[in-house]
């Protein structure tokens, strides 16, 4: 006991080692962790959909890209207005997590020998594997906002996969 | 006086008698291996891209992570469903949950030959303030962001050949050998939340032997131990999550709450190091 109290004194006050930010969720647990999610994924979109705007030797590639890239930003507008006032952190920077194009595979397309397939590609990888994380958030999703945002996204996923197929057959 | 003498050599025989039996109990205490400790002994149950904790009802929505003991375990579990269903590990009755990145060699997946979770009184001065884990209590240890050894608790190393030093990324580990990791957890609990909205203040580390006041409640130390069996070149290795410093681990306590008591009270505060079924080896 004495030990203890000896131990404590030399210490001093005890901090926590990780003091992160305790801000109350309105969010519930499936929501905020959609949302998180979704930023992280769709900042990796838009830069892959930039590309593909600047680069893509197809105007309907370009055109399709471009007007993909403005969804984004807006489904990243709402994703941050839901998630406020709790601060954005990115826990999935650098992972290969479901529709997120890594930076890896960025830096690949820019020097891709046939651009345009290679980004049609990894477009689709996107928008498949978005579509899976989408409906979960649509099914589990409590808060009404977020699920509304889960539910347009899962629309809007597939409505742009038949595009890509009637711009990039079989790609 | 023959009398007398009989009383003094019944006496003398008791006295001798008590002396053997003391010895023997003196033995037996010293038979005991004086370390805080219990372990489970699991294998892996199932792999899925998904994350009970970090993203809870997104099925799909993570990384590949490899799941053991739980059968159940997936992105919609939640301590009713893993309490209802059973696991593999040694003993029966942990039916927690325990998960991993995958490790793939050459971009396949590597099944994980030995896994042991030890339960430790290490860690803190005072073992005998521990405290059983709560039922449902979650925890995650390690970085899944890493991006250098600075901000990286893993450890590598092999097993079988202690002469390679362990390392935050995968070592290269000589032919014959496994590649081992080795994961600790936070071991102070608030007493208050069984998670947080990081999914880590609700625990911390100690510091300098002791719970900080934010945390004061020990509970035992989780050590996750796995054994790959591969060895040679690392650079064909990598996580689901990224290169080996970002190895992370998730814990969802799913152990019956006498289970869990009996061995802290009898491993754990005591000091004694106890097999699988939660009784001092010998």
């Amino acid at each position: 006991m004495l030990l203890t109290l000896c131990a404590c004194g030399q210490q001093g006050p005890a901090a926590p080692r990780d003091p992160a930010p305790a801000v109350a969720s309105h969010l519930d647990a499936t929501a905020r962790a959609f949302v998180e999610l979704t930023i992280a994924t769709d900042d990796q979109a838009v830069k892959l959909l930039d590309l593909g705007a600047g680069r893509a030797s197809s105007p309907g590639m370009r055109a399709f890209a471009e007007s993909l890239a403005a969804t984004r930003r807006a489904e990243l507008r709402e994703a941050h207005a839901i998630l406020d006032p709790i601060p954005y952190v990115n826990y999935h920077e650098g992972h290969d997590m479901p529709g997120m194009p890594t930076d890896p595979e960025l830096t690949t397309l820019s020097a891709a020998p046939d651009f345009d397939a290679y980004f049609a590609q990894l477009l689709r990888a996107h928008l498949t594997e978005s579509t899976t994380v989408a409906r979960a958030g649509a099914t589990s999703i409590k808060d009404e906002r977020a699920r509304a945002l889960a539910s347009t996204m899962l629309t809007e996923r597939g409505e742009s996969l038949h595009e890509l197929d009637r711009l990039a057959p079989g790609a | 006086m023959r009398k007398n003498r009989t009383r003094w050599f019944t006496a003398g025989l008791a006295a001798l008698l008590a002396l053997t039996a003391l010895s023997v109990n003196q033995i037996a205490a010293q038979a005991v291996i004086r370390v805080a400790e219990f372990p489970a002994d699991c294998q892996l149950s199932h792999r899925l891209p998904d994350d009970p904790i970090v993203l809870p009802g997104l099925a799909g929505a993570s990384h590949s992570h490899d799941f053991f003991g739980n059968h159940a375990t997936n992105a919609n579990s939640d301590y009713t469903q893993l309490a209802g269903a059973t696991g593999n590990c040694n003993p029966a009755v942990d039916i927690s949950s325990y998960w991993v990145p995958t490790l793939y060699r050459n971009n396949q997946p590597v099944q994980p030959s030995i896994i042991t979770f030890y339960y430790l009184g290490e860690g803190v001065n005072n073992p005998t303030a521990i405290r059983p884990t709560p039922v449902g209590l979650k925890i995650v240890a390690g970085n899944a962001k890493a991006t250098g050894d600075a901000d990286s608790i893993a450890r590598w190393s092999c097993l079988h050949a202690g002469q390679v030093p362990p390392s935050k990324n995968f070592v290269n580990c000589p032919s014959g050998t496994q590649l081992e990791t080795y994961l600790d957890f936070p071991q102070c609990w608030n007493g208050t939340s069984l998670d947080s909205s990081d999914h880590k203040s609700h625990m911390a580390y100690p510091v300098a032997g002791n719970c900080p006041s934010s945390h004061p409640v020990p509970v035992p130390k989780l050590r996750m131990v796995i054994r790959y069996p591969v060895s040679g070149d690392p650079s064909v290795l990598r996580l689901s999550s990224g290169d080996g410093r970002t190895f992370h681990g998730d814990f969802f306590n799913v152990w019956p709450a006498a289970e869990m008591e009996r061995r802290v009270r009898d491993c754990i505060n005591v000091v004694v190091k106890c097999g699988a079924d939660g009784r001092p080896l010998p």
